[in-house]
């Protein structure tokens, strides 16, 4: 049903944007923890900062982890020199450039819902003996449950949908386009199979599509247990 | 024990604290918006003063000019708030617990069971915090705190906003406390009746600063000029067995028995009576024959007030009895300090507490 070329960007989208997900989970709530939470100097700079990718052309963003993290980056020479390891024009780059993309949602998703979480809850938590992290992990994530979900859904949809990062920080050969680069790639190609395309597209929506409902069906059973 | 001299700032807001009792409940008063949530929290860590030094049991948790601060997490303080503050994710049993897991077992004083027969919560614990009325909520938020086995229990308005049935049995329950789990409470509260009759130590808070009074009696000082809620003391007696009317019963009181109405339950169970100042009258030796069943022989300790109204603090065999009388009275039986006297009221009057 599905050429190859279409398999391998299906593929690939699927790991990419699973990966970038998983890759900004850790600083998305942590991020979102200290907006919502922490006053501290340089506040607002580290919020700007946080939006940049969604408010600059992603091929900006792509442009920005090229820089950081090409051969001689102030990033991507260390890890070349220390762990061996290149990231850009490779797809541990475009998983990057999907994470970056994707973060500013989850930031966001996860904000909101902290700052609607009644702090005294937390303090009631302190005096009960939990710990900071305990008091974190025990009541405030319990409690931002779909505002989590719901960031981590959108962070995916951005991640799949992304294409100028990703197209500035990959490759763009064969069995190294993500859906949205196969779909260009399949626009700009000289004998233009429409068909492959349609499916194409039609792919993307599948994926965005079930990507909602996870997040529909994930908070609806919550629901159902009382929580 | 607690012993805490502090300062606590927050703009043009200042607050001197003093406060050192090893009472079993220590009452703090004032009124509205004069700080005694503050001075809670502050105890608590929840708050941290601007100088002075907190102690418990000996041990310093706040001192800033050392630079010492007991995180709330460590303070081992339980609190139960005014908003009550349960998790909403947590079922009624996994509310209790929380504070509870946090310790080591050989740390826990206070045991799971206990704790839910003495408060009636056993039907409950599969419930959630949503589905609970006010005073059962209140429940769950006094059991959570007492779980966290503390060294001290801080009760900020406890029975504040629940109706007058919920008070009752809630104040009863609250007396109970402090001798069962032996832990030392501070309460808050701006109704003189709960404080008159769980406090052995009062402080005040007036003109930004909080200082211990030498006996919470003085409470009534206080306020005594527009003391229009009911004052309220709190007897310990024994049961001693059916009165001679089915529906009464017979308790001793220091040496002395009294009657009052309540459930059948067997000799020798303790009992706690809330006795209402506006229904003691107070008669000088010898009496008539009467048809009050209650007479307990009793000192005048100290007359409170001087307009129309006055509350006599009366000592019964060392338990504080108080009677809501008019000046006139005062001056015709020539009551003082010191005079005895002997405390009247009906069986009907008196609210009996398990």
């Amino acid at each position: 049903m599905l050429s190859p070329a279409e398999w391998s960007a299906l593929k690939l989208s699927l790991i990419l944007s699973t990966g970038a997900v998983l890759l900004a989970l850790p600083p998305g709530v942590l991020l979102g923890w200290l907006l919502a939470r922490r006053r501290f100097p340089g506040k607002v700079w580290v919020e700007m900062l946080v939006w940049l990718p969604l408010v600059v052309p992603p091929v900006v963003t792509g442009y920005g982890i090229l820089v950081l993290f090409g051969r001689h980056g102030w990033l991507g020479r260390p890890l070349l020199e220390w762990f061996g390891v290149h990231i850009v024009f490779d797809w541990k780059g475009m998983m990057l450039a999907a994470a970056a993309s994707g973060l500013p949602l989850l930031v966001r998703s996860v904000r909101t819902a902290i700052e609607g979480v009644d702090a005294r809850l937390e303090l009631a938590a302190a005096t009960l003996g939990f710990a900071p992290w305990r008091v974190f992990w025990n009541v405030t994530l319990p409690l931002v449950w779909p505002g989590l979900v719901a960031g981590l859904v959108l962070c995916f949809a951005r991640a799949v949908g992304e294409f100028g990062a990703t197209r500035v920080v990959g490759l763009n050969t064969d069995g190294n386009r993500t859906l949205p680069l196969e779909i260009y790639a399949q626009i700009e190609a000289p004998d233009g199979s429409g068909g492959g395309l349609l499916r194409l597209v039609l792919l993307s929506l599948l994926l965005s599509g079930a990507a909602l409902w996870v997040c529909e069906m994930l908070l609806r059973r919550r629901k159902e247990h009382g929580g | 024990m607690i012993d805490a001299r502090f300062i606590l700032e927050r703009g043009a807001f200042r607050l001197e604290v003093e406060l050192k009792s090893n009472a079993p409940v220590v009452a703090i008063a004032g009124p509205s918006g004069a700080g005694k949530t503050s001075v809670l929290n502050a105890i608590s860590g929840l708050l941290r003063p601007a100088s002075g030094e907190i102690r418990l049991d000996g041990v310093v948790y706040d001192r800033p000019e050392t630079g010492i601060h007991l995180p709330p997490h460590r303070r081992r303080i339980g609190y139960v708030f005014q908003d009550n503050r349960l998790f909403p994710h947590l079922s009624v049993e996994e509310n209790l617990l929380a504070g509870w897991r946090r310790l080591r077992p050989a740390e826990r004083r206070v045991g799971f069971q206990e704790v839910v027969e003495l408060s009636g919560l056993g039907p409950l614990l599969g419930r959630f915090p949503a589905t609970l009325s006010g005073g059962e909520q209140r429940r769950v938020g006094i059991g959570r705190a007492l779980l966290t086995s503390p060294r001290l229990l801080i009760l900020d308005e406890p029975l504040a906003g629940l109706d007058r049935q919920l008070r009752d049995s809630l104040l009863a329950y609250l007396m109970k406390l402090p001798q069962c789990l032996d832990v030392q409470m501070l309460y808050v509260s701006h109704t003189l009746g709960d404080l008159l009759a769980l406090a052995r130590d009062a402080a005040v808070i007036r003109d930004g600063r909080l200082r211990l009074l030498a006996a919470p009696e003085q409470l009534l000082d206080a306020g005594a000029n527009g003391v229009t809620e009911t004052v309220e003391a709190g007897l310990a007696g024994t049961v001693a067995g059916p009165a001679a009317d089915p529906g009464f019963l017979c308790v001793v009181v220091g040496g002395d028995r009294i009657t009052v109405r309540g459930p059948a339950c067997p000799a020798g169970t303790p009992v706690r009576l809330l006795v209402p100042a506006h229904h003691v009258m107070l008669a000088l030796p010898p009496l008539p024959a009467l048809s009050v069943r209650n007479r307990l022989p009793a000192r005048v300790a100290a007359l409170h007030g001087d307009g129309g109204q006055v509350i006599a603090s009366l000592d019964v065999a060392g338990q504080r009895l108080f009677a809501d009388i008019t000046s006139d009275a005062v001056r015709e039986l020539a009551l003082r300090p010191g005079v005895p006297v002997i405390a009247c009221f009906k069986a009907q009057a008196v609210r009996l507490s398990m």
